[in-house]
């Protein structure tokens, strides 16, 4: 049970070829894609939201056909994009009733308490009355959860949704998705590996259309064991063969390079212990090669 | 689901300013218009033409209430549409309600229908007006009738709400399927144009039964529905929805259906945007940002490029930035579509510029440029308000706003910077208009431009106006500060000036961007128009300075919306002391200017209202006189000195003066139509000055001695008609620089009380306490015989000597010239009228090109604008044929000479005779462009042969002051113009012609007020004396034989001809006919003459078959016969009419024609045809006067 993509591709229009034959099983809890800008994310995002089209390749959650049995899916989903806004005028519990009642939430005692409770989880329950239009970065994004909560998704899709917060609305946001019942598919994607490596259990890396590593990040991490090494100063002017550079790391106003290499770089370099983001830098430099 | 989308949609339209706002508008215009109509707010105004007879809860009234804001309420059926279509995608929000799980249909069907019914809430507003202002406590009770139910709903059904339906789902579906406004808003102004076309078309004969269908509104569907119908019924009940108007609502609501499975078929949730283009545009926000940042810097101002850096240049870059706005303005779909859509109106157009009765005209650069103005220039100015909004709103639109704002750039640079793009796009539009003209032009082979003509119209009296009305739609933008709520205030604010009430009653000085109005002619240029015109728009500059310097002030800038929060922000934005002094600058200007021109139109002139005012003292005062026995003019001696540069006459005007009562006369009542013009009044016996009103042109001298029974004296009257200034509305003087044209009645002082200076407006008249006019006297009045329609004369001895100080013009007068000299620099021309003629002349000074020929020794003349001699060998050909003709029938002609003049288009009318002199309008067919298509008909030739025949009937023989005085004159003269026209250009000229009356004649009593005269008693009603009056003498024509109706009306002119005074009624008329009528025939004209008598009379049934070698045709006719009483209720009447029934082979050819008598509803006939016939045509002829013809006939399929 879970949510399987399989083979998507998907070219748009002036030829942008934004996929290119992904696939991924995913079971309940959080998943992370990981990717840089304009890696593909929000494409396949919206292809397993049902508001794409694929050219091919399939999308099932528990075995329903997403790409077909739209409105089904629907049911199951909530969905925060990437980008949305919301209509000044209204009143913030006047949209999400309206929306649960889309969702199909069509008692209304048993729909106020679900929009409250969707409130109360995204702490917005203050806010209630008060115009969208007033609504600051941080709590329009809440909004965006609290709606996507409505009507016990059994999968969520949620687009880059700590992009531009503070560090503490970035944490409410973090918790609210922890909070998620275990048995709940979570798509998060983000560009930011540390959201990733606090909150998923698994993850996809996607660069370019394809999808370049997958699985969990202790494995992953495991795997660059014993490769990895770290000077003091600029990049070295002589690399072995083999070695990459993933990057420089600034710490305390001080600039270490850190190399992938399977022998020791050169003079200066001693090991250093991978985390989350040598996995994903190194997963990009593999790629690109 | 799709309950829950509508309840939520209502809610939503309901509660939004701009629908608010334009329900508060449509409640208070219909409140405005009853109030005012009944009179309960300012002078009571005439709501439907009728006298203020009807009620304001009538069916009538309702209808018009109703049903008028249709075509501008368009904008808020675009409004609501494309915010419930499209306002997700706009917000942004659109994944948030696709990703639910809602069908499509439920989704779009909840919108719509939650759209619709909140439209349909919002028109109710003007019943309620109408309710609101009908309940008030001091509303006349006279003005209501109890309520009816049918009479409030009709409307809705009929017009309205198939109108939002259909028109609300159209643009619906353009929104949701494009999921942008821009092509939604260029379908709601396509609506606009197809109204726009439909209108020109309706006109043409050709063209309006499909200008019925295609009028999105109704408007015209209706009008033909209510063509059928009498006043009485039009005023009991209310528009049925049926044959022409059912018709255009089943196409109208198929189309909507036809949008609805479209969208239906090709709307999905998802974000696929309709082109891969601008879906790239936003999908890769990163690549694009960094241009998003340059583009707002160049935008808002920010620094010009590096080389001007350090200096600063505003010039260069208010230029810079009104450049980029212009562009980006006109990269917009929905200005792109406006603009296409003005080419593509004016290319349908262009076909029918200048076309009257179906005869096309030379499209001269003025008509051209005239036709535009009223078809094209509306549409125009729709894109440049809209075009105002988006201006304003184009950083807030694309979330620039703040990167603007905070740029160092100035507000009133980018506000004016913005003003400047909007005067660009003003440019671009009237470019295209003068783009669609001149291909008109040159499509038709006209070569000669005229360019700079189109460049004084366009930028000289067009750009101003639009460019002020920009600056309003901007600042109203920028106060409202909410682009819906903008748009709806740019609407009302032009709806209120466009209202001519609060033109005319404040002089032009409330209303914005107004002016006194203008004319062009070939003769004059836009003399003497071009002055007013520019201090009345510098007087509105002024104004829109002052607008600007609050817009800029008020400019939302920053994060402030409260406009004290934006005003005090403002303060630190702006050089106080330069705003402060352009701000006093302009309110001093403004007020100056108001002041001159207040004194111009309202002191020195007399204004509007006061001539009303004048009107009623007038009558007040000496109404007393009216019966006073007065002496009668019996000669006419004059000395015109015309100085047309300076637009003046000196006049010195001699009458004689004769007792022709049986008792003395005390004292002499002079009526001075212009009061001011009269120096001197001179007589050897006028004793004291008893009177002298010089206000109202009302003097009173004492003759001393009495003026004795039969004595004749002179008196001598000095005269000065100077141009005082300008005036509101503008006129032209009679005296021009060339073309003047000086009627007798616009200056000559007239013996007595003149009952024809009295106010004629009869809810005018009631509301200052004055009686219903007096009525004509009928025909059989013993006095009638007596009486002309002059008051103080019957036939005079005239002679003119009239010099001009401009050699080069000719100077015409009645009577035949006498002698030509030069005195100086005056040139004099002496003329003499042979025989006394009505005390009713006209004099003519212009630069003209002559074509003479002598007739049997009548002097033949046409004297026209020396461009405009295209037609002039057919007017003498029509004037040679028309003299023949009635020479022929009614006697020799009475003047030994007849000249036809071209005066110019100022004149508040197409023709008219005086006597040997026929001056007639530039655009009454002088410029017609003939191609000798068959049917087609010669405008002029036809006006010639009416003017012409005016000398027999009219002047030779004059209708009577009472009714059915016009019969005589005006209905024997459209019959002499029928029989021409089938002289000169044929049979089925003529034909058209009919075709043309019955159109007029049916819209005539559509659009009149009150009850339809019969013919024999018409007195004021054009529609009856010329239209109906042609169709009634074409079928006496056919009924009685042309032989036997010509020898009636030949024995009728010499009985009158031979009276003294030579006066004619229309009874003596009807007895001639009814003289030469067969018994049989004498019901015919009973119906046709004393009776208002309409048909209807339809093909129910034709089959043929073939019968040996021959075929047998059967055909079943259906008529009905109605007769209106005096109160104009018709009653269906039991026929007993001959109805001729013809069929036709192939080629059009009569195979056979057949006389039927029907006396009840139905009747069939048989008969047997040599060859196969094609069709079957009842009342070919047109004999019946039958509002609809198209289902008088029916082809032939074979059994």
């Amino acid at each position: 049970m879970g949510l399987a993509v399989a083979s998507l591709s998907k070219t748009y229009p002036g030829g942008v070829r934004a996929l290119e034959g992904v696939s991924l099983s995913l079971g309940p809890g959080l998943f992370g894609l990981l990717g840089p800008n304009g890696a593909g994310k929000t494409t396949l995002m919206r292809v397993v939201a049902t508001l794409l089209e694929p050219d091919s390749g399939t999308v099932e959650l528990d075995g329903i056909d997403a790409l077909r049995r739209r409105t089904e899916i629907r049911r199951l989903l909530g969905y925060l994009p990437q980008e949305f806004g919301l209509d000044p005028r209204l009143r913030c519990e006047e949209l999400l009733d309206h929306l649960a009642v889309l969702k199909g939430l069509d008692d209304r005692r048993s729909r106020r308490a679900e929009v409250g409770q969707a409130l109360e989880r995204t702490h917005l329950a203050d806010a209630r009355g008060r115009r969208l239009g007033t609504f600051s970065g941080g709590m329009k994004q809440r909004f965006g959860i609290a709606q996507a909560l409505l009507g016990r998704p059994r999968l969520l899709v949620v687009d880059e949704p700590t992009a531009g917060l503070d560090p503490e609305e970035r944490r409410h946001l973090l918790d609210v998705l922890a909070e998620l019942g275990s048995d709940v598919v979570v798509i998060l994607s983000t560009h930011i590996v540390e959201d990733v490596a606090e909150m998923c259990s698994t993850l996809a890396i996607l660069h370019r259309g394809r999808i370049r590593l997958s699985g969990e990040p202790r494995t992953l991490m495991h795997a660059l064991a014993g490769r990895l090494w770290e000077a003091a100063g600029e990049e070295p002017a002589s690399l072995p063969p083999k070695a990459t550079v993933l990057g420089r790391r600034r710490q305390a106003g001080l600039s270490r390079v850190r190399v992938l290499s399977d022998e020791s770089p050169g003079e200066g370099f001693c090991p250093a212990s991978p985390d989350l983001e040598d996995v994903y830098l190194a997963a990009l430099r593999s790629s690109a090669a | 689901m799709l309950r829950a989308v509508f309840f939520f949609e209502l809610r939503y339209q309901l509660t939004r300013r701009s629908t608010l706002a334009f329900a508060a508008l449509l409640f208070g215009y219909a409140a405005l218009m009853v109030a005012r109509a009944s009179g309960l707010v300012g002078a009571p105004f005439d709501l439907l033409g009728d006298g203020g007879r009807a009620a304001l809860n009538s069916p009538a009234v309702l209808h018009l209430l109703v049903t008028l804001p249709s075509a501008f309420g368009i904008l808020l059926v675009a409004a609501v549409a494309v915010s419930a279509a499209c306002r997700d995608v706009r917000h942004g929000s659109c994944a948030l309600y696709y990703t639910k799980p809602v069908s499509e249909r439920a989704y779009l069907g909840g919108r719509l229908a939650g759209a619709l019914i909140v439209l349909a809430v919002v028109f109710t507003m003007p019943v309620l007006g109408l309710l609101a202002v009908t309940s008030l406590p001091g509303f006349p009770p006279d003005r209501l009738q109890p309520s009816q139910l049918g009479a409030f709903l009709m409307p809705y059904v009929a017009v309205v709400w198939p109108n939002l339906l259909a028109l609300g789902t159209l643009v619906f579906c353009v929104a949701a399927a494009r999921r942008r406004e821009g092509p939604a808003y260029a379908l709601s102004l396509a609506l606009l144009g197809a109204w726009v076309v439909a209108r020109a078309f309706g006109s043409d004969l050709a063209k309006v039964k499909l200008a019925i269908l295609v009028d999105p509104f109704g408007y015209l569907a209706t009008e033909a529905v209510m063509d059928r119908l009498s006043v009485a019924a039009r005023h009991a009940a209310p528009v049925p929805l049926a044959g022409a108007l059912l018709r255009n609502r089943a196409i109208w609501l198929s189309l909507a259906a036809l949008g609805l499975l479209w969208l239906l078929a090709r709307f999905r949730f998802t974000e696929a945007t309709p082109s891969g283009r601008r879906r790239q545009q936003l999908q890769l926000p990163p690549a694009s940002a960094d241009e998003r940042t340059r583009a707002a810097g160049v935008a808002c101002g920010g620094r010009p490029p590096e080389e001007t850096r350090g200096r600063r240049r505003p010039a260069i870059a208010l230029l810079a930035c009104a450049r980029f706005e212009l562009v980006r303005l006109l990269s917009q779909r929905a200005i792109q579509g406006g603009l296409a859509g003005l080419l593509v109106v004016g290319a349908v157009l262009s076909r029918t510029l200048g076309v009257y009765e179906g005869t096309p005209s030379h499209p001269v650069t003025f008509l051209v440029l005239g036709d535009l103005a009223n078809s094209l220039l509306p549409l125009a100015l729709l894109v440049i308000l809209f075009a105002a909004g988006e201006l304003v709103w184009r950083e807030r639109d694309l979330s620039l706003e703040e990167l603007c704002d905070a740029s160092p750039a100035r507000t009133v640079t980018r506000a004016s910077a913005k003003l400047l793009a909007l005067v660009g796009l003003i440019l671009v539009v009237l470019s295209a208009v003068a783009v669609v003209g001149v291909a008109a032009q040159l499509s038709r082979g006209h070569l000669d431009l005229q360019l700079p003509l189109y460049a004084s119209e366009l930028l000289g009296f067009r750009l101003p106006t639009f460019v002020l009305l920009g600056v309003l739609a901007m600042t109203a933008h920028v106060l409202v500060n909410y682009k819906p709520l903008g748009h709806v205030a740019v609407a009302a604010c032009y709806l209120l000036l466009s209202n001519r009430k609060l033109l005319d009653s404040s002089g032009g000085l409330a209303a914005y961007a107004s002016d006194a109005g203008y004319v062009y002619s070939d003769f004059t240029g836009y003399e003497p128009f071009g002055w007013p015109f520019l201090v009345y728009k510098l007087y509105w500059f002024a104004a829109a300075l002052l607008l600007g310097l609050l817009g800029v002030r008020l400019w939302p800038r920053g994060r402030e919306t409260s406009l004290r929060a934006r005003w005090r922000f403002g303060r630190r934005e702006h050089a106080a002391h330069t705003a402060r002094a352009l701000a006093g600058l302009s309110a001093i200007a403004f007020v100056c200017l108001g002041t001159f021109i207040y004194q111009s139109t309202a002191v020195r002139n007399r204004s509007a209202a006061d001539r009303v005012r004048d009107e009623i003292e007038y009558e007040r005062r000496y109404r007393k006189h009216a019966d006073l026995a007065q002496p009668r003019v019996s000669a006419v001696w004059l000395r015109v000195a015309l100085q047309p540069r300076e637009r003046r006459a000196d006049i010195e005007a001699e009458y004689e003066l004769e007792n022709a009562g049986d008792r003395p006369i005390e004292a002499l009542h002079l009526s001075v139509p212009d009061a001011s013009s009269l120096r001197r009044a001179s007589c050897s016996r006028f004793g004291r000055e008893l009177l002298a009103d010089s206000r109202l042109g009302y003097f009173v001298f004492t003759l001393a001695p009495r003026l004795a029974p039969g004595e004749r004296i002179r008196a001598r009257f000095d005269l000065a008609l100077a141009d005082r200034g300008f005036r509101f509305p503008q006129t032209a003087p009679a005296v021009l620089s060339n073309g003047t044209f000086l009627m007798s009645d616009q200056w000559a002082p007239e013996i007595g009380y003149q009952p024809a200076r009295e106010l004629r407006d009869p809810l005018l008249r009631r509301q200052y306490g004055l009686l219903p006019s007096e009525p004509l006297p009928p025909p059989d009045d013993p006095r009638a015989l007596e009486r002309g329609v002059h008051r103080d004369a019957d036939r005079v001895g005239f002679e003119a000597v009239v010099s001009t100080d401009a050699p080069e013009q000719t100077v015409l007068a009645p009577g035949r010239l006498q002698r030509v000299w030069s005195e100086g620099a005056r040139r004099f021309y002496a003329y003499r009228a042979e025989q006394p003629i009505f005390n009713h002349y006209a004099i003519v000074s212009a630069r003209y090109a002559t074509r003479r020929e002598d007739w049997r020794g009548i002097a033949l003349e046409v004297r026209h604008h020396p461009r405009h001699g295209q037609n002039a060998e057919r007017v003498l050909r029509a004037l040679r044929q028309s003299v023949a003709w009635h020479v022929a029938r009614l006697g020799p002609c009475s003047y030994p000479g007849l000249r036809v003049v071209e005066i110019p288009r100022h004149a508040p009318f197409r023709g008219r005779s005086y006597p040997g002199l026929i001056p007639l309008v530039e655009t009454g067919g002088f410029l017609a462009q003939m191609d000798g298509r068959a049917g087609e008909i010669d405008v002029l030739s036809s006006l010639v042969a009416h003017e012409v025949a005016h000398q027999w009937w009219g002047h030779a023989v004059a209708g009577a002051a009472a009714r059915g005085g016009p019969f005589v004159q005006e209905t024997l003269a459209q019959y002499s113009r029928l029989q021409l026209v089938a002289t000169l250009d044929g049979e089925a000229a003529a034909a058209r012609l009919l075709e043309y009356a019955r159109l007029e004649y049916f819209r005539g009593r559509r659009e009149a007020g009150e009850p339809e005269p019969p013919l024999v008693a018409v007195a004021a009603q054009p529609y009856v004396y010329y239209d109906k009056g042609m169709l009634v003498m074409h079928a006496l024509a056919h009924r009685l034989g042309r032989e036997r109706l010509e020898s009636a009306l030949a024995s009728y002119f010499a009985k009158v001809a031979a009276r003294r005074p030579p006066y004619g009624t229309s009874l003596d008329l009807v007895s001639e006919m009814r003289r030469v009528a067969a018994t049989d025939e004498q019901s015919a004209l009973t119906d046709l003459l004393e009776r208002v008598t309409t048909y209807d009379v339809r093909l129910v049934l034709a089959s043929s078959d073939p019968h040996g070698a021959r075929y047998r045709v059967s055909a079943r006719v259906a008529l009905s016969k109605k007769q209106a009483d005096a109160a104009g209720v018709e009653v269906a009447t039991k026929p007993s009419d001959w109805v001729e029934v013809a069929v036709l082979g192939a080629g059009g050819e009569p195979l056979c024609r057949e006389r039927l008598f029907l006396d009840r509803s139905q009747s069939e006939l048989v008969v047997e045809v040599d060859r196969p016939p094609q069709r079957v045509v009842v009342d070919p002829d047109g004999l019946l006067l039958d509002p609809v013809v198209d289902d008088n006939e029916a082809k032939l399929g074979g059994s």
